[in-house]
């Protein structure tokens, strides 16, 4: 364990970065709609698999970066992160014990929290109603969970099997 | 305590949103800008090897129809300056106030915001290029919106059809006022209380009226698609789809207005012609108020265009004919 964070640091950074790429290539907005929320989904990736090095003011740091990017209102997304990944960092034993479908399912439940936490913050300072079309990224973050926690699981495993 | 901080800091910006300005713009310039760069990164890469690929042959093709299409725009642009210089007299004659022509800089889209509920764009222009809040912004087709957030390198667009946004407009067939509202969505735009009697068509062209005073008058805003009035409700609703290709413009142009002092500037005669003034001092001292002078305006084109074509027309502001005559009363 002491190897990978010593020796594949970069594989957080990186894949979070590839995130907020893929959070803001430009997409038809009918697409972009219900695009699975990238960045929510690696950082409750990485809060899965390293609960103690991910604490609340990293979380905070990539919120607020979120927050510069997307021109929200400050402190918006750091503080829907801050709220979601806390549920993370305490039952993430009980969660790693759940079937495939049973973590999809948390994960949709755990975006449903997130893009509400962000969209009442949201209509604090900016009153428009959408309806409750802004749940739809969460079906679909739901559905990504099992293919990106494989993903990174694999990479992180096939670098630390790899002889250095 | 990261939570803690953040209710803060949106707290902060609730109740005092110049507090957090300062960071706003530091994060725009050092996290947007390197995001949004990186997400245009393989389209520019795309541009410069297709550029690089293309050969001689097309390159002279290309060339020769933009220079036919300048040779065709020229014609017109010198159409346009007899015409506006009619079109002053006979606004003198109406005892009309102003005729004020815009001067614009090129900027470049940077990225689209990802939250499907705000209808914003990010430009590659900001304090640097002399942009300020509350400009508006074109693109070649027609009105796309207004700058709201300036920072350093870029700026934080509203398009027409947010929700939050309005704009003035009117009936270019008739004069007919109205406000058009946003819907929230990039391809419709809601004309909301008129009488149900008022003379307003599919295909009409609606086009920004100027009052209020934040978008210019005159420039198209979109056209009419349908009209709705079910014959309960006290007012038609009218439907109309936005002109500027919102969702697909890659270059904008942020609009340098000169303000035209209306009624308040006392009558001064020239003593030396009007000098062109760059785009990017739109100062109102440097405004030169004059009667309306119809050969110096008919032969004032060629010479813009001219300075146009020097310099490079990407990266530099553009300098049009920009004039003011405000003629008061």
């Amino acid at each position: 364990m002491q190897k990978t964070t010593n020796r594949y640091w970069w594989l957080m950074p990186l894949s979070l970065l590839s995130a907020f790429l893929w959070q803001h290539w430009p997409l038809s907005p009918a697409l972009r709609a219900v695009a699975p929320d990238a960045i929510l989904l690696v950082t409750l990736h990485w809060i899965w698999r390293k609960p103690h090095a991910i604490g609340s003011g990293v979380l905070f740091l990539i919120g607020l970066f979120r927050d510069g990017v997307e021109g929200s209102a400050l402190g918006q997304h750091a503080l829907a992160l801050i709220l979601t990944g806390y549920f993370v960092q305490i039952f993430h034993q009980r969660l790693r014990m759940f079937a495939v479908w049973q973590q999809s399912l948390t994960i949709c439940l755990l975006t449903c929290f997130y893009l509400m936490t962000c969209n009442w913050l949201h209509l604090l300072h900016y009153p428009t109603n959408m309806g409750f079309s802004f749940f739809w990224p969460a079906v679909t973050t739901g559905l990504c969970w099992p293919l990106l926690h494989l993903l990174l699981n694999t990479m992180e495993q096939g670098f630390l099997r790899r002889p250095a | 305590m990261p939570a803690l901080l953040s209710l803060s800091l949106l707290g902060a910006g609730y109740y005092r949103p110049e507090s957090v300005q300062g960071l706003r713009n530091a994060l725009a310039d050092y996290a947007a800008l390197p995001v949004y760069w990186l997400t245009t990164f393989p389209k520019h890469i795309w541009e410069w090897t297709d550029e690089q690929l293309s050969s001689r042959d097309e390159l002279q093709e290309r060339n020769l129809a933009l220079e036919h299409e300048n040779l065709i725009l020229q014609q017109k642009v010198l159409r346009m300056a007899a015409l506006m210089a009619e079109n002053s007299r006979l606004k003198e004659l109406l005892n009309s106030t102003e005729l004020v022509e815009d001067s614009v800089l090129v900027a470049e889209l940077l990225g689209v915001s990802p939250d499907p509920d705000r209808q914003e764009v990010l430009i590659h222009r900001g304090k640097a290029d002399k942009v300020f809040e509350g400009q508006p912004v074109l693109d070649a087709y027609g009105l796309v919106g207004s700058a709201i957030e300036v920072s350093e390198h870029t700026t934080r667009v509203l398009l027409i059809t947010d929700a939050t946004n309005a704009v003035p407009i009117q009936v270019s067939r008739n004069g007919v006022r109205g406000i058009a509202e946003g819907s929230g969505r990039p391809d419709e735009l809601y004309i909301r209380n008129l009488v149900p009697t008022t003379d307003i068509h599919e295909g009409d062209l609606i086009v920004s009226s100027g009052l209020g005073g934040r978008y210019p008058p005159g420039y198209p805003v979109g056209e009419v698609i349908r009209t709705e009035y079910d014959g309960t409700d006290p007012f038609l609703r009218v439907v109309v789809r936005p002109s500027a290709r919102l969702d697909r413009s890659q270059q904008l142009l942020v609009v340098f207005r000169p303000e035209a002092k209306i009624l308040s500037v006392p009558v001064v005669e020239p003593e030396k012609p009007t000098e062109n003034i760059t785009a990017g001092k739109p100062s109102a001292e440097k405004q030169q108020v004059e009667k309306p002078a119809s050969k110096q305006t008919v032969n004032e084109p060629p010479a813009a265009i001219k300075r146009a074509t020097d310099k490079s027309p990407a990266d530099r502001p553009v300098t049009t004919n920009k004039k003011s005559h405000a003629k008061n009363h």
